[in-house]
């Protein structure tokens, strides 16, 4: 069986007030959401009153004092949700989360680089930039031109509850670096009739009813862009 | 050298939408005035990190130590692609397999279907959480290696987690307004 290479993460991002010093592998041990064998392997960037940042037992932790991001990197994904259940649902929580977000991304790979390349032409035609077009069609072997970053956005009805915002852009994870394509999917929610005494129960509940449904389209939203790019003529 | 002169500091770079660290470092006695910062992270939605780099803030100044973060390094031997998922509730447990229902995530309507699985898909740190009524996932799809090889695989994983319940908010709530009640 051949299969191109790609990498995939999903996040789950919440935004509120956190206090990040009280956030640690321990901590995470504590709770049950990590083994005791998971500590041994724990990593540790920064742990302060403004930021900590470490990875433990699979997941990667970003907290800030306005945003607290869980990452995974392997099957299965919604391990990302239950750790924020197990968090924010069993031990903290009166935290108030007003807003979060469900992040997909992953880097795919094509058989060459004049496929990305022609990727980008349809991304970003280079006939409306004039001049300037005709300079970067020109470049040509290893000196590549074109579009470097693209993103959309849907906004969701109502605007204020939220929008899906999809990013497109080279991969410099995968090798060569010529042929991969990363694309970065972050379903933005926004939790707009909440009380303080509610805490994350909101914003807890509908990340729970939609999170399949978003991981599902980001994927095909990457898979669709990825069978397009398969199906190219060059 | 006192606590405060080693004490590192921490800014958020509006322009370069970064977490700057400013650190005295324990350094020699003829550097010990050099002061050093260190990008940290670059804060992008996606969570991606740019590598920590440390540049001194007068080059002309001597140093000998910079505070280094160690980056975070991700170790992963497989990815591994899902063919289907489905979300299980354990009926019945035998002695090599056990009973579940199951209901496939992304599919259009809400169908169950009963399945007999093998006790042997659990991960053996996951078997102690194999009880009738216990909610897991399970997938199938193939696990791809760094070198490229290909192999199928399946995966049982239990959920954990819950939603907070009324009580358990009202409960914390209080619990820290007592912390602030005159006695």
């Amino acid at each position: 069986m051949s299969e191109s290479t790609r990498h995939f993460t999903a996040s789950v991002v919440l935004i509120g007030q956190f206090n990040p010093p009280i956030f640690s592998p321990a901590w995470m041990n504590r709770v049950g959401l990590v083994p005791d064998e998971a500590l041994d392997d724990a990593q540790v960037a920064i742990i302060h009153r403004d930021i900590a940042q470490f990875a433990v037992g699979g997941f990667s932790f970003d907290i800030r004092r306005g945003r607290f991001s869980i990452e995974v990197d392997s099957e299965p994904l919604v391990q990302a949700l239950d750790a924020s259940l197990a968090i924010f649902g069993e031990h903290v929580p009166h935290i108030p989360v007003s807003e979060f977000g469900i992040n997909y991304t992953e880097h795919f790979e094509l058989d060459e680089p004049a496929r990305r390349v022609a990727l980008g032409r349809r991304l970003a035609p280079i006939e409306p930039w004039g001049e300037y077009g005709a300079e970067l069609d020109a470049l040509v072997d290893d000196r590549t031109s074109g579009v470097v970053d693209l993103v959309m956005r849907l906004t969701y009805d109502p605007p204020e509850s939220g929008g899906l915002r999809v990013e497109i852009e080279p991969s410099e994870l995968i090798e060569p670096l010529d042929v991969g394509v990363v694309m970065l999917v972050n379903d933005h929610r926004r939790i707009t009739d909440t009380k303080e005494a509610d805490g994350a129960r909101p914003a807890l509940t509908l990340l729970s009813e939609i999170f399949d449904e978003s991981l599902s389209r980001s994927r095909k939203i990457v898979s669709d862009m990825h069978d397009f790019a398969k199906g190219l003529k060059l | 050298m006192s606590a405060a002169a080693t004490a590192p500091s921490y800014v958020f770079d509006e322009d370069a939408q970064a977490t700057i660290v400013r650190a005295r470092a324990p350094l020699s006695p003829k550097a010990e005035s050099a002061s050093y910062a260190a990008r940290v992270v670059v804060d992008r939605h996606d969570g991606r990190e740019q590598n920590v780099a440390a540049t001194p803030l007068a080059s002309s100044r001597v140093f000998e130590a910079a505070p280094e973060l160690r980056p975070i390094a991700h170790n992963k031997t497989a990815s591994f692609t899902v063919a289907k998922e489905w979300e299980g509730v354990v009926e019945s447990i035998g002695i090599s397999h056990f009973m579940a229902q199951l209901r496939e995530i992304g599919s259009t309507d809400d169908a169950t279907e009963v399945a007999e699985l093998p006790i042997g898909d659990i991960p053996a740190g996951e078997r102690e959480k194999l009880r009738e009524g216990a909610v897991f996932r399970y997938l199938i799809g193939y696990a791809q290696h760094r070198t490229r090889t290909v192999t199928r695989k399946r995966l049982v994983y239990f959920r954990r987690g819950r939603l907070p319940q009324d009580s358990s908010v009202e409960a914390e709530w209080l619990s820290i307004a007592a912390m602030f009640t005159d006695d």
